[in-house]
């Protein structure tokens, strides 16, 4: 028997009706949303703060500056300072008095801004200072070779099983850091800041240039100081290179929940954007206490 | 429910040899009319049929016979009161008959034995019996039974049983049907307590008309709306993956039903997540029910002889999960004679033989197992030219087996062992340069990447099954499974660095469960049941990254948690009226791991208003689920390929949901089955990643800790509303099933700030599937279509710039407000298969040749964008392109 060509019909019809209903969503609508940066630190002035806008995501690749901001102030403890914006750069805000207001330890802070259609506001607490004490380097004698891949995709869906993959060759530069004790209840970022920096897929896993951690999780040294180590690369053409003589900038932050919430939701711009804390708006308004030191590494 | 009638005191002869039996019974008949209403009778040689309908007429209450019973009797009565009992026996007064009410506004009229007044007792003749496969002795789950002559009908049950109590001892005619199988009618005259029904199995272009009947039959039986109970013959209709009959594969062209994947990813069914889907096999549950990442299932359609799956409401029988079971019965084993088969396909070998062992046993064992490490290698030893040597290995395999031994020690008892036992095996170590060119990898390299990986199921489940009495049929269940996963890795990408690292995940189940069908009347059949299981949930990690040769960071940690959980059952298949069917039902559980008791009620009503016109189905149901599974969404070094399955604890409690659902089903179009359901559906309590964006993105993770884990998850909500279609045609040559789903998912984490709902993961509005297969000689033509929806994909909205305070760097982001704010492209792939069968040395013989995605195209199954290019679009990753499979089976 065969199927009647009433019910081939029946299945027509249907299907029709399927494909008209099933069209697929288009691209949102772009909403222009104010931009916060600030970082106002314990025991420093306070600081610049940068502000700009959203851009259609089929704009250029150049930021835009937010036009028209009514008001911006910053409260530290008891005193507020106004904000005024840099005649020389758009995305810049100063603060309007002279006179340099500093912050301690401990202080709550509040940002508020207003622009025609849009409040702003972010608060936070001052963390203590932190002072970085002694930093060591240590690398090998030789160059080593690394695997450098561009991609570790694998998709068992799309047979996407092919990795491009080449050797070169680095020095691997281990450096330790530590500071005093304090007993804070917080998280600190402790950063390298080679001059040239180097990053490949699979070598990124096995080089800890900057790490963020809960304090109160750090080993301490026999000193009682607190202790971290991170590992860089500097990158040489061949494995007969010499150690390249550079500078080094070892950062140490101190910040809050909220602190570490946005760093470590930073580091992947193509599937996420930072964690913030700004009310009404986006970026991160922090309270950090911060310590560098620069060293030069040479054989 | 009850057997009533007596002498009555004042009543007229006593020759009305009826019981007294339920007081209770007699009160909801009622003693006296409706409404105290008098009613008349007047009877002088009056055919004792047209009395009964007379007295239908007059107190509304029906009396159920076979008219072939009253045949050419007549009554003389004269009555005038309002009691129903004395008027009914009046009328039947002379007559050797008794009277079983199953309702309040129903009565059934069962003759009498005068030889033998045992029989005719209450606890008189149960006509029952076991249905069986006529050529293997299998037993028939699900077939139907139906006394004509009594209007009433019963569905066997997992040992192929069945009973109608109350039943005279004169010749009662029956029909078995079962699809796949031929109609079975016969006269019962044995007063034996149960007797063996065997059914013929028939091709399904024998006759088009018998084909329709028992479509109609089958479908008829299942009273709860979204049961799906599919023979091995209708799987084997299906097309599979890449050549394989698969079952879950089958399943996947039932409404409302999908693939996560494109070819791989779980079950989802009605919008829930694949963790919600309980898998049984015999009884016994199965905690990963997947192949080669998750490609093809280890449900092999040839070794299952009855597969039932629940969709949304399912007895209160079942629990432990939200949205769906999957009940799969392993095959007895032929009782009849020796079987053998074997396959081959583009992924693995497969072989099934089953025999009789003595005249009361039997056994079935089928294994399969990919060759593909046989044809590629999987240990390569290697020698560059400086002399140096080494062992690379490229092997991945699965396999596995099954095994099933029934014992048949008499007429009444059976005792089965079943045993599954299933592994993935992935075992590399490679260069790292891999590239098209295999010969560049086959050589000594000092950076290299070692994967071990091995994942799988063993399951051991004990059945005994003993009929009691004619009544009463017991079912007893011990059962131990274990799901095992090893993760295995040495990456070595610098002479400098390394990582290494072993992780294990073990889940155990120890389990019994005893089930009792009690048949007290033909209006109730009624199953009790308890089970208790303990699971033991084990996990570790040793790992050890080494960042330089003085610079490491060890790992060691492990997790174990052992929880009981306790349930109690029962429920009901009621009959008030021969059209009507009521599925009440109460599930009652407790679980140690934070002392949780739950009430679970069910109720699943079925109404037939006209067999062929229309089935109208309704069901509202309340499910818990103690155990959830989630995964590490941080590290690189576990979880990759493992389940980790966490238990209810007190600061996480079990998950509910709910659900109501209609539907409709039609025979009217010649056969064709077209059946609509709507359901709406709403959860609680499950987990949603508390960081919808982030995903695997280092080595380490913050640990394997239940309550670390717990730690990326947040309690969530969920809600899904959908209408289903799905048509079913069978003739002489052809097979065409469609489905289309039109459903909506969603949920919300619900400590979030914005905790508005929005699409689920795989939300699809519309879902459309065709299967159609054609049969002719010796030539099967198929195709199939998918076509739906894409999945949800969070599109950004903006994009922005932001400055690093330290490094001065700026980096751009795009802004993401909402989540699942866009969707993929529509997904659609079209299959085709054709197969030939021929005789070859004394064995049947099919090939075949698959097709997968015939139009070559290629779907997008994700997309990412990347902000830090200007004008930027997504990156689409693209689905599998064209691929021609074969298979080839030899029937032995």
């Amino acid at each position: 028997m065969y199927l009647r060509l009433r019910h081939i019909a029946h299945f027509a019809v249907l299907a029709v009706t399927v494909g008209l209903l099933g069209c697929d969503s288009t691209l949102p609508s772009h909403q222009e949303t104010l931009v916060v940066e600030a970082w106002i630190q314990t025991e420093a002035p306070l600081p610049e703060i940068r502000i700009s806008s959203t851009r259609p995501i089929r704009d250029p690749l150049v930021p835009s500056p937010a036009l028209d901001i009514l008001d911006l102030n910053v409260t530290v403890g008891d005193h507020k300072m106004s904000y005024t914006r840099d005649p020389s750069n758009p995305f810049s805000f100063y603060p309007a008095s002279e006179t340099p207001t500093h912050t301690a330890a401990g202080q709550n802070f509040v940002l508020e801004l207003e622009a025609p259609g849009a409040s702003l506001s972010a608060s936070g607490t001052l963390p203590p200072p932190i002072a970085a004490r002694d930093v060591q380097v240590s690398f090998p004698n030789d160059p080593i070779s690394v695997v450098l891949v561009d991609s570790l995709v694998v998709g068992l869906d799309s047979l996407n099983l092919s990795l491009i993959a080449t050797t070169g060759y680095i020095y691997p530069v281990q450096v330790s850091i530590s500071w005093e004790d304090i007993g804070y209840d917080g998280w600190v970022e402790a950063r390298l800041q080679p001059d040239a920096s180097f990053s490949s897929s699979l070598i990124d896993f096995f080089l800890l240039p900057s790490q963020v951690f809960p304090e109160d999780s750090v080993s301490l040294t026999e000193n009682g100081l607190l202790h971290w180590e991170g590992v860089y690369a500097v990158p040489v053409p061949d494995a007969e290179s010499a150690f390249p003589d550079h500078s080094l900038r070892v950062v140490l932050t101190r910040g809050d929940d909220r602190f570490a919430r946005f760093l470590t939701s930073r580091d992947a711009p193509d599937r996420r954007e930072p964690v913030s804390n700004v009310r009404g708006g986006l970026g991160f308004v922090g309270g950090v206490s911060m310590d560098s030191v620069r060293v030069s590494v040479s054989r | 429910m009850a057997i009533t009638g007596d002498i009555p005191p004042d009543g007229p002869e006593a020759s009305v040899r009826a019981y007294l039996g339920s007081i209770l019974l007699w009160a909801l008949l009622g003693t006296t009319a409706a409404a105290g209403q008098t009613i008349r009778l007047d009877f002088s040689d009056t055919p004792l049929s047209e009395a009964l309908e007379t007295f239908a007429a007059r107190t509304g209450m029906d009396v159920v016979h076979s008219p072939s019973l009253v045949t050419d009797l007549v009554t003389s009565c004269r009555y005038r009161g309002t009691s129903q009992r004395d008027a009914l026996i009046c009328i039947m007064s002379g007559h050797d008959f008794r009277v079983e009410s199953i309702s309040p506004r129903q009565a059934v009229l069962i003759p009498l034995d005068p030889d033998n007044p045992t029989l005719s007792q209450p606890e008189g003749r149960v006509l029952s019996g076991f249905v069986r496969d006529a050529e293997t002795g299998e037993s028939l789950h699900g077939a139907h039974v139906v006394l004509p002559g009594v209007g009433s009908g019963a569905v066997t049950n997992e040992a192929g049983y069945f009973a109608f109590p109350g039943m005279g001892t004169k010749p009662i005619s029956m029909a078995i049907t079962y699809l796949g199988y031929a109609r079975l009618d016969t006269t019962v005259v044995s007063r034996s307590a149960s007797g063996s029904f065997s059914l013929e199995p028939m091709a399904y272009q024998v006759s088009g008309i018998v084909v329709e009947e028992e479509s109609r039959r089958r479908a008829d039986v299942t009273i709860t709306p979204g049961l799906v109970s599919v023979s091995r013959r209708d799987l084997q209709q299906f097309p599979g993956t890449l050549g394989n009959t698969d079952v879950l594969e089958s399943l996947k062209w039932l409404p409302g039903v999908q693939r996560a994947g494109e070819a791989t990813g779980g079950l989802l069914i009605r919008g829930s997540g694949p963790d919600q889907n309980l898998y049984l096999i015999d009884g016994a549950p199965v905690y990963h029910p997947w192949h080669a990442f998750s490609l093809i299932s280890i449900f092999q359609t040839d070794t299952f002889k009855d597969v039932s799956l629940y969709r949304g409401a399912f007895p209160a029988e079942f629990g432990g999960r939200l949205s769906a079971v999957l009940d799969a019965e392993l095959r007895d084993g032929s009782r009849s004679e020796p079987n053998a088969s074997l396959g081959i396909s583009g992924l693995n070998a497969s072989f099934l033989m089953e025999s009789p062992i003595s005249e009361r046993s039997s056994f079935m064992l089928s294994g399969r197992r990919s060759y593909i490490d046989r044809l590629v290698g999987r240990r390569h030893p290697v020698e560059d030219d400086a002399g140096r040597r080494d062992t690379l290995r490229t092997g991945y395999y699965f396999y596995d087996w099954s095994a099933k031994y029934t014992f048949r020690p008499d007429a009444r008892s059976s005792v089965s062992v079943s045993w599954y036992a299933g592994r993935d095996a992935l075992d590399l170590r490679l260069p790292f340069d891999l590239s098209l060119d295999f010969s560049s990898w086959l050589r000594p390299a000092d950076l290299f990447f070692e994967v071990d990986q091995q994942w799988g199921n063993r399951i051991l489940s004990m059945r005994y099954q003993r009929l009691i009495s004619s009544r009463l049929f017991l079912t007893t269940t011990l059962y131990y499974s274990r799901y095992q996963a090893r993760e295995n890795t040495l990456i070595q990408p610098s002479q400098s660095s390394n990582v290494s690292s072993q992780y294990r995940v073990d889940l155990e189940d120890t389990g019994a469960r005893v089930v009792l069908d009690w048949y007290p009347s033909l209006a109730h059949q009624v199953r009790v049941g308890v089970e208790t299981v303990q699971h033991q949930f084990d996990s570790g990690l040793d790992a050890l990254v080494a960042y330089t040769p003085t610079l490491e960071e060890p790992v060691n940690e492990t997790s174990r948690t052992v929880a009981t959980e306790a349930s109690f059952f029962i429920q009901d298949v009621w009959t008030p009226g021969p059209t009507i069917k009521v599925l009440p039902g109460l599930r009652a559980s407790w679980f140690g791991s934070g002392s949780f008791y739950r009430l679970s009620p069910r109720l699943s009503i079925q109404w037939a208003i006209d067999p062929t016109w229309l089935i109208v189905r309704a069901a509202a149901s309340s499910q818990v689920q103690y155990l959830q599974r989630i995964r590490d969404r941080n590290a690189y070094l576990y979880d990759l390929v493992s389940s980790r399955w966490v238990p209810a604890q007190s600061d996480v409690p079990p998950s509910r949901s709910r659900q109501l659902s209609l539907g409709l089903e039609t025979h009217r179009i010649p056969r064709t089955i077209l059946r609509m359901d709507g359901f709406v559906r709403e959860g609680r309590g499950m987990l949603l990643p508390e960081d919808e964006y982030q995903s695997k993105d280092g080595l380490l993770g913050p640990g394997i800790e239940i309550a670390t884990l717990l730690g990326q998850f947040d309690r969530g909500e969920e809600r899904s509303l959908g209408f289903e279609i799905g048509v079913q045609t069978r003739t002489d040559h052809w097979l065409v099933v469609g489905s289309y789903t039109r459903m909506r998912s969603e949920n919300r984490i619900v400590a979030s700030p914005q905790a508005a709902f929005r699409p689920s993961r795989y939300d699809t509005p519309h879902a459309f599937g065709l299967v159609a297969s054609f049969e002719t000689g010796r030539w099967n033509l198929g195709g199939s279509m998918d076509w739906r929806s894409g999945y949800p994909v969070t599109v950004p909205a903006a994009r922005y710039q932001l400055v690093d305070p330290i490094s001065g760097e700026a980096t751009w982001y795009y802004h993401r407000p909402t989540l699942n704010n866009g969707r993929l492209p529509y997904y659609l792939r079209i299959d085709l298969k054709m197969a030939y069968r021929f005789q070859f040395a004394d064995a049947a013989w099919s090939t075949g040749l698959s097709v997968y995605n015939m139009l070559s195209r290629r779907n997008v199954v994700n997309q990412t964008w990347d902000p830090a290019l200007p004008d930027s679009g997504p990156d689409n990753r693209l689905g599998l392109p064209i691929l021609p499979m074969i298979d080839l089976i030899i029937d032995l």
